[in-house]
């Protein structure tokens, strides 16, 4: 059954903070909480060292860890010498508006008082079967631009539910970072409190399909009231909120039944790390013949469909499952190659950088381990060339099989 | 792993009547474009240029070729609009050069191409490769229509993006190449949507140069 004490996340904003403080500390604790921080952006500095100044924990966090609260070929005609060009380092900007559009907030209250920030981690390493491991950051081509995240992930982890849920803001769509937010805390919510039904199923089948169909109910509601705010707020189209999902939620009933399912609209990853060791895609992304162009985005007409497809796993065959936002699947494409690259990296930790990879930091073990998030934040920092998206990646791990 | 590529193909008309201070424009444009490409990181990470120019014939003076690589080359002036083959060229540019999502690599970018135009074409054959094009969307196109004597129509039958320019002062020339910077680096950001022919929304022209309905 459902038990708010079985949940692990953070309760008030001073365990936020003290959790916090243990953490910038370099100590782990021994059995951490829902652990939701800011991290640096700077590649000189580790995620993990962060103190005050750069480290706005997400104060409305008390239930959920949801992040984004927290040739050169010769002419035919002879050309004249090349002039010397100074090439342009890239820069990093704050953006000089705020998060939310003014004209939206009355309409979305939520957005009026988010705390936004340019990169996190989450992490829950409760007692339940599952590790999580969260992080987020904002894309060089936004911080050159001055621009914010349009990223965003949701996670809840408790005994017997996990939710996770990444959220990618088309860079074309005018409050698509506000739309992708949204996106993730109404999936979440929309499972959660669906699980005090869910939860009575008989077995496994009934549980999935209940799973299921919740990740299909949220990805609705977010749909119907991003279209919503669209219809009440003057010169705003639902186009402008347009952003992609990927959400997972495993579930165990009380008499030991399991199920994991997962949903996915627009582009990005959902890939398995099975007991043999295989990396598995759950489904295709969806995608055209040119780079970044997607066929269907929430809240345009149909996302509602594509949110029903649900791809049910057998937990037991689940290693690890990850999700992501093109920012990763991107330069680890095809994901049936480069896969198997992202889980030993992530389960083992690295120190090398991948063919066709300008750099990648050395980093600890991601998948089980006590210093996860912090791994993962660093591993997030690789280098490719034209690949300067926003970044956003949950790594789930089944704690008996993880280090197998 | 290959990098992907956001390809933009310039074609310019570089017929007789281009001669003089336009065709000057025109290579004082492209060098300044250059320039701008080089102080935004991610189009020298993703930009890619090509020029074509077209009088008699048409002709590929630059393949697509990466910001940092690339030099601006000399532009002269002569004979006439054989539009068909400038568009016959650059559909082959796409078969050959463009490369598309498959299950084993991303593919580029949805090209952006900038035709400059001051006459009408001279051939008969531009409306058999304006209708592929039209038909096909490989690319995001806008086309320019330089001074008065420009034929909108037919630059309408290629692209439903055609901007005048009707002022070719070097001025004007600057002013538009501007655009085109500001247009690569802010595609090279954004996302497209496919139900939308993966079209994507440009800066707004600069005084001067309007956008024919």
């Amino acid at each position: 059954m459902h038990d708010t004490h079985d949940t692990h996340d953070l309760q008030d904003t001073q365990d936020l903070q003290d959790t916090q403080d243990t953490w910038g500390s370099g100590v782990m604790p021994a059995h951490s909480w829902a652990l939701i921080t800011s991290i640096d952006m700077s590649d000189q500095h580790h995620a993990g060292s962060s103190h005050a100044s750069d480290s706005a924990p997400d104060s409305t966090s008390s239930a959920d860890a949801c992040v984004s609260d927290v040739s050169c070929v010769l002419p035919a005609v002879p050309a004249p010498a090349p002039t010397a060009v100074t090439a342009a380092a890239w820069a990093e900007k704050e953006p000089d508006r705020p998060w939310c559009a003014p004209e939206l907030v009355g309409a979305m209250p939520w957005a009026g008082t988010h705390e936004y920030v340019h990169a996190a981690t989450v992490q829950h390493d409760g007692p339940g079967p599952w590790h999580a491991v969260g992080a987020t950051r904002r894309g060089r081509v936004h911080a050159h631009a001055g621009d914010f995240r349009e990223d965003a992930l949701a996670v809840h982890v408790a005994d017997d539910l996990v939710v996770v849920v990444v959220s990618d803001g088309a860079g074309s769509a005018a409050h698509s970072r506000v739309g992708s937010e949204h996106c993730c805390r109404t999936v979440r919510g929309t499972v959660t409190t669906a699980w005090r039904t869910i939860v009575a199923s008989s077995d496994a089948d009934t549980l999935a399909q209940g799973l299921g169909a919740a990740l299909g109910d949220g990805v609705a509601a977010a749909a119907a009231s991003l279209r919503a705010v669209a219809a009440q707020v003057e010169g705003v189209q639902p186009r402008d909120f347009r952003c992609t999902v990927i959400a997972a939620a495993w579930g165990r009933s009380a008499g030991g039944d399991e199920a994991l399912v997962v949903v996915q609209v627009g582009d990005g990853i959902a890939a398995v790390l099975d007991t043999d060791g295989v990396v598995t895609r759950t489904a295709e992304g969806d995608s055209g013949d040119f780079s970044g162009e997607v066929t269907c985005f929430v809240p345009d007409d149909g996302c509602e469909e594509r949110a029903r497809r649900a791809v049910r796993l057998d937990p037991a065959r689940v290693r690890a499952l990850l999700v992501a936002t093109d920012g990763i699947e991107d330069p680890f494409y095809p994901i049936a190659r480069r896969g198997a690259d992202i889980a030993r990296q992530l389960r083992d930790g690295n120190d090398a950088t991948l063919d066709g990879f300008v750099r990648q930091p050395s980093h600890g073990p991601v998948l089980g381990h006590a210093d996860g998030a912090a791994n993962l934040a660093t591993w997030l920092q690789f280098e490719k060339r034209g690949e300067n998206d926003d970044r956003t990646i949950v790594a789930l791990s089944r704690r008996d099989v993880a280090r197998a | 792993m290959s990098t992907r590529r956001l390809p933009v193909y310039i074609l310019a008309d570089t017929s007789g009547s281009m001669q003089g201070t336009p065709i000057e424009s025109v290579k004082a444009g492209i060098g300044q474009l250059h320039r701008d490409l080089m102080s935004d990181p991610q189009a020298i990470e993703s930009a890619y240029l090509s020029i074509i120019t077209f009088s008699d014939t048409a002709q590929q003076l630059v393949p697509l070729t990466e910001v940092s690589a690339f030099s601006p080359p000399d532009l002269y002036a002569r004979g006439q609009t054989n539009f068909g083959d400038a568009l016959r060229m650059l559909i082959d540019c796409f078969d050959t050069e463009i490369v598309r999502t498959t299950p084993e690599q991303k593919g580029d970018w949805r090209p952006l191409v900038f035709i400059l135009s001051d006459g009408a074409p001279t051939d008969a054959s531009w409306q058999q490769y304006a209708q592929t094009l039209a038909e096909r969307r490989p690319a995001n196109i806008i086309a320019v229509a330089c001074g008065d004597q420009a034929d909108v129509g037919v630059l309408k039958n290629v692209t439903e993006i055609v901007i005048q320019m009707r002022d070719m002062s070097p001025d004007a020339f600057r002013a538009f190449f501007k655009f085109v910077s500001a247009s690569v680096k802010q595609t090279s950001a954004k996302v497209g949507s496919v139900p939308d022919g993966g079209s994507i929304t440009l800066p707004p022209p600069p005084p001067g140069i309007t956008i024919v309905p």
